[in-house]
């Protein structure tokens, strides 16, 4: 008997204690809170560390994550204004900025984040849409409108999220840009109908220069060689000059015993087997060879 | 026998109380930081490496972290391993990026961002989508990949830091950067007509080399020739000179006698070769006979 009343009494102990107990609560750093009494929120929020509230079942603790989150959305095809058909994959990173109206409006994570990709897939459609493809690939240095587009996204989001739901979009950002998948091999082809284009013209360029470097080199040679040959007449006329003078200088004493030797020279050189010489015969030549 | 069972109680209790506090105790290693945490609510952040004690759970809790490290993540394509992107110029290129990166503030990257490393994936990917997108596809396969690499380390790092991730880019670097499997053969074309087109050039030039080096001795050739030549003509000429000193001192002295040896001399050579005919004096010779050479009658 005496056992089982102190039974009871410990038990009821432990219960107090316990119901006393849920008068603490821990917040984690990554965590934000909600108190609610009676359902109904508390307009203090309750920061990270250890936190008092009315015992169960008066108040309620509603846990929510305070950190950076990322959403990411799916791939979604989309019309430039242009028509092109386009591939668009992008991301929010986003946070709770309100608790309370989140709590009021939303509650879960993923009522949040179909809210945002709902809201983010319009804003982003209609951005896209105004814009032709060349505002977003261009090679010319304009500068592409990616940059331009998040930051209108982004703005629009939040006029909506910031009071509607007490969300605030850090960051909307494009990070998928593509064609869908049934373009693809026209783009391909596309890609090396191109590709045989610029073979075809390495290979003709190539073939060029090499033509006007061989073009080059017969006017180079033709040069060196028109060169060398006016050299080697200079040459050859100057050992000529040389030759006359050193000649002139010794024939300068005697010019017409000069022009009596060289009469024989020319003889030597002249007559040879096959000629005829008629000679008169009472010429000088007749007398010297008949010793008269 | 109370008294007995008392002490072992209490020295239950001691014991459970000393393995609770020995709880307590941790270790945080070199390269490691670590923060504490109270009741969840951040207590202490930047805690060295050492022997550290803290209040046991669950009033205190701790989170340990390897900052000194560099960490690395691949980014990887929505479907396959190779991520897939569209240049300025409409092309597409498959890359590997791996991204090197520090936890730089603790804090940020434990509480401030719920996965850290999911936002510098995503952000890399915006990073390259931006940056290609005013490339050219040639660029990008030749010279542009620095440029890339830098241009993608900075933004992602612009935005890392706007979301306050406590993550730093050390490096980003593309691995690969190829043309999709179907295109390749293509592309190979290309860079093949390149190697061709460059190789022609080459001949074109060893061939020019080797004309003008030989035009180059085609010409000492003839240069040394019109040195000997004018060197003949030259001895020849002393020779010459040299000849007709000598006749010249006979001359003076017996004009007569030189001249007439030297004609007769001349003669008897010359007309021991050629054919005579003697003329009447007045007659005129009629040449009527072919005279052309080797065709005498």
């Amino acid at each position: 008997m005496k056992t089982r009343r102190s039974f009871f009494w410990g038990l009821l102990a432990v219960l107090l204690l316990g119901w006393i107990s849920t008068v603490l609560f821990a917040i984690d750093e990554t965590e934000i809170a909600v108190v609610t009494r009676f359902g109904r929120p508390l307009p203090k929020v309750a920061q990270p560390g250890l936190n008092v509230k009315m015992p169960w079942p008066i108040d309620d603790v509603e846990r929510l994550d305070s950190r950076l989150l990322l959403f990411d959305n799916e791939p979604i095809e989309m019309l430039t204004a242009d028509k092109k058909n386009l591939l668009i994959d992008s991301f929010i990173c986003w946070h709770i900025a309100d608790p309370l109206r989140y709590t009021q409006t939303v509650r879960t994570r993923d009522e949040a984040e179909a809210r945002l990709l709902d809201i983010s897939v319009s804003e982003l459609g209609a951005a896209i849409g105004s814009e032709p493809m060349d505002s977003f690939l261009d090679v010319t240095g304009k500068s592409v409108k990616f940059a331009d587009i998040s930051r209108r996204v982004t703005e629009a989001m939040n006029q909506i999220t910031s009071a509607g739901f007490g969300i605030e979009v850090l960051d909307f950002q494009i990070n998928g840009f593509n064609f869908p998948d049934q373009n693809r091999s026209s783009v391909i082809s596309r890609m090396r109908a191109e590709r045989s284009r610029i073979a075809t013209r390495y290979r003709s360029e190539g073939e060029e220069s090499a033509l006007v470097i061989k073009a080059e080199a017969t006017t180079e040679r033709e040069r060196i060689l028109a060169r060398a040959r006016s050299m080697a007449d200079s040459i050859r006329g100057a050992g000529e000059a040389e030759a006359l003078r050193i000649l002139g200088e010794a024939y300068a004493e005697d010019p017409e015993f000069y022009r009596f030797l060289r009469t024989l020279e020319s003889y030597k050189k002249i007559i040879d087997e096959e000629t005829t010489i008629f000679i008169e015969s009472d010429s000088k030549l007749m007398k010297v060879l008949t010793g008269e | 026998m109370t008294g007995h069972k008392g002490l072992l109680a209490l020295l239950g209790v001691f014991l459970i109380a000393l393995i609770w506090i020995a709880g307590g105790i941790y270790t945080v290693q070199n390269g490691e930081a670590a923060v504490l945490k109270r009741f969840g609510g951040l207590q202490r952040e930047g805690i060295g490496p050492g022997l550290h004690f803290c209040i046991p759970r669950p009033v205190d809790e701790t989170q340990i972290a390897k900052t000194g490290e560099v960490h690395r993540i691949r980014i990887a394509g929505d479907t396959g391993s190779k991520l897939e992107f569209i240049t300025g110029d409409e092309n597409l290129i498959d890359t590997d990026i791996v991204v090197q990166y520090r936890i730089s503030g603790l804090r940020e990257y434990l509480f401030g961002t719920k996965s850290p490393d999911d936002v510098l994936q995503q952000a890399v990917r915006t990073a390259l989508l931006e940056t290609a997108s005013k490339m050219k596809v040639d660029d990008i396969l030749t010279s542009g990949k620095t440029l890339i690499q830098n241009e993608v380390r900075i933004k992602t790092q612009d935005w890392l830091k706007k979301y306050g991730t406590g993550i730093t880019v050390v490096a980003v670097t593309l691995q690969s950067v190829d043309p999709p499997v179907e295109a390749a053969a293509a592309f190979r074309r290309v860079s093949d007509a390149r190697a061709e087109s460059a190789q022609s050039i080459n001949n074109a030039e060893s061939q020019r080399e080797r004309k003008l080096s030989l035009a180059r001795a085609e010409s000492a050739q003839m240069i040394a020739a019109a040195e000997v030549e004018a060197e003949n003509r030259f001895s020849a000429a002393v020779g010459a000179a040299q000849w007709f000193g000598p006749l010249l001192q006979q001359n003076r002295d017996a004009p007569l006698q030189t001249r007439v040896e030297l004609y007769r001399k001349v003669m008897e050579d010359v007309l021991s070769k050629a054919e005579m005919i003697i003329l009447a004096p007045g007659e005129s010779p009629r040449i009527d006979v072919h005279l052309r050479r080797g065709e005498k009658e």
